[in-house]
């Protein structure tokens, strides 16, 4: 008699499918998602490290000597000002580019490889939300969170449309799987993307800029659903924002990037409670929003009345 | 400017189109050595033939059709002058097989299919998609550029020996149907003449080295340009001029190694 997937409860296929997926790892990583997600993190193996790790375009540094650990099962916001460096941080960590000096560890192994075959298994292991959700024109929006269980796990149609369903569902957008990209909205479009980015169950989530563009409640569900999938999957997350309010609700922890001639620093980490009581003045400038600080608003230019004389 | 910096910027250009030809090199090794993999997938490669292929259909017969229907009366005024009009169907079959056929078809696939090519890998380099098939492990090499590099080398020859019978058929039509020189005369020449390993052979192997070169150009063009709407557009027009002048020059090298002996 054949399996039939769609006979198990719903709750039980999530489970199963985790197991499933997570077979060759200790239980205590399939089940913490029951854990508050207020609780502390513990200070668990690091998911990520950067190493004093420089990068730049061309003659252009972007990234100057940067060292972070990420823990696993916290959730990490990045902040910074526009143009800091922040994508490029997370094309970084996701080997979509490679540091000129430093290194990067995934789970505990170098990210810089020659090596193809096992770069692309450590990326199996990570999802990556783009900024715009960079999702397939040419696929409908099932298609498209289908896309790489078709590419990397050999299931059947019946399961796969369940899984594809289940990834839609979490993200509020079972309703639009028949939809094409271009007719769903900016918004929804980019939960399309987290629905294929979460696909494969990865044990590392990074966000560029989820928040962008959101209305109020787009935000506050996209939020709040960011961080029960961190839990739920008991994965790490690093999320890319500027958006203050909503990031110090979810983040464990907060790292904040500032601009320099030689690439973005990392000038403030820690609790989004001890970066409020931050004493660095580009920290205080950019939660409180001001225009004066050491970030200048305006690009130093001659003075304006040489321009309108 | 002055003579130096034009000295310079001449220098750049040669270095930047050495640059530039060394990429397109190691991209077609790239694409190649990873043919097997490719092909483990036939659904992905069958779906590119279609989409190159039998899209451009219309436009190659059409060419086709025209092209035989000019190459029949042009020849059949030639041939009067020295009395040897019953040769139309061999002119028109060895014009069209050793030539027309494989360069017209490249240079239309070059316009149709390879300029879809170039527009649809750089509006996917352009959206991040590239990256995301990377992100997800997924080797755009493999996925992307394999199947449509394989799709444009088979469909090519398909298409010229297409145009090429729709050639014949208008040589048919005018010289036999309209002016009336012999039909048995028009067909038993033609299968005397042509001869099936020089001529036809010949001919789809020129029409397959061509569908190398157009869809490999198309696929750099697309893969290498930059990721904006002027980036492309630049990009799609180089496949169209680098195509074509790549198929005529490699016609001529070709057809010099293939009939220097007759």
């Amino acid at each position: 008699m054949a399996f039939e997937f769609k006979a198990i409860p719903l709750p039980q296929r999530v489970l199963f499918w985790s197991l499933w997926q997570r077979h060759d790892r200790p239980l205590a990583t399939i089940l913490p998602m029951s854990s508050p997600a207020t609780a502390p993190p513990a200070r668990n193996p690091n998911a990520l490290r950067f190493d004093g790790v420089r990068f730049g375009y061309g003659s252009r540094p972007i990234v100057d000597r940067l060292s972070l650990d990420v823990y696993r099962g916290e959730l990490l916001a990045i902040m910074g000002g526009s143009g800091v460096g922040k994508t490029t941080l997370l094309r970084l960590m996701s080997g979509l580019v490679e540091p000129s000096h430093g290194s990067i560890e995934i789970f505990g192994e170098p990210l810089q490889t020659t090596d193809q075959e096992s770069l692309y298994a450590i990326r199996k292991r990570i999802g990556l939300l783009f900024q715009f959700g960079a999702l397939f024109t040419d696929l409908s929006c099932f298609e498209n969170v289908a896309f790489p269980l078709r590419e990397h796990a050999n299931l059947s149609e019946g399961i796969l449309r369940d899984l594809v369903l289940l990834k839609l569902e979490a993200v509020g957008l079972r309703g639009a799987a028949n939809l094409m990209p271009s007719e769903v909205s900016g918004g929804m479009a980019r939960r399309v993307a987290l629905a294929r980015a979460i696909a494969l169950d990865p044990e590392l989530i990074l966000y560029d800029e989820p928040f962008a563009g959101l209305d109020p409640i787009s935000l506050g569900v996209t939020a709040r659903l960011i961080r029960r999938l961190n839990d739920a999957l008991g994965a790490t997350s690093i999320v890319v924002t500027h958006d203050v309010a909503e990031t110090f609700a979810i983040a464990d922890r907060v790292a904040v990037l500032a601009p320099s001639d030689s690439g973005a620093r990392l000038v403030a980490l820690g609790s989004p409670q001890e970066l409020r009581q931050s004493s660095d003045p580009y920290v205080k400038q950019f939660l409180a929003g001001d225009e004066s600080g050491p970030v200048r608003f305006h690009m130093s230019a001659a003075p304006i009345e040489d321009d309108f004389t | 400017m002055k003579p130096i910096d034009r000295i310079a910027s001449l220098g750049a250009s040669v270095i930047g189109g050495v640059v530039s030809l060394g990429a397109y090199a190691r991209l077609c090794a790239l694409v190649v050595t990873r043919l097997p993999r490719v092909l483990r997938r036939p659904s992905l490669v069958s779906s590119q033939v279609h989409f190159l292929g039998n899209y451009s259909l219309l436009i190659v017969l059409i060419s086709g059709l025209f092209v035989g229907l000019v190459l029949g009366l042009q020849g059949y005024y030639t041939l009067r002058r020295y009395g040897s009009e019953e040769a139309l169907g061999l002119l028109v079959a060895l014009s069209l097989v050793r030539e027309l056929g494989p360069v017209v078809t490249a240079l239309l696939f070059a316009g149709r299919a390879g300029t879809s090519l170039t527009a649809e890998i750089g509006l996917m380099k352009a959206g991040e998609q590239l990256a995301a098939l990377e992100a997800m492990a997924v080797n755009p090499v493999e996925r992307i550029l394999g199947p449509r590099f394989v799709g444009g080398l088979v469909a090519m020859p398909l298409l010229a020996a297409l145009f090429s019978a729709m050639g014949v058929l208008g040589g048919w039509l005018v010289g036999v149907v309209l002016i009336g020189v012999d039909a048995g005369a028009f067909w038993s020449q033609m299968s005397e003449g042509v001869d099936f390993w020089k001529d036809i052979v010949n001919g789809v192997v020129k029409s397959a080295v061509f569908g190398f070169a157009v869809t490999s150009i198309a696929l750099y063009m697309g893969y290498s340009c930059r990721p904006t709407p002027e980036g492309v557009s630049k990009a799609t027009t180089a496949t169209v001029v680098a195509g074509s002048l790549a198929v005529l020059g490699l016609d001529f090298v070709l057809t010099a190694l293939m009939f220097s002996a007759d």
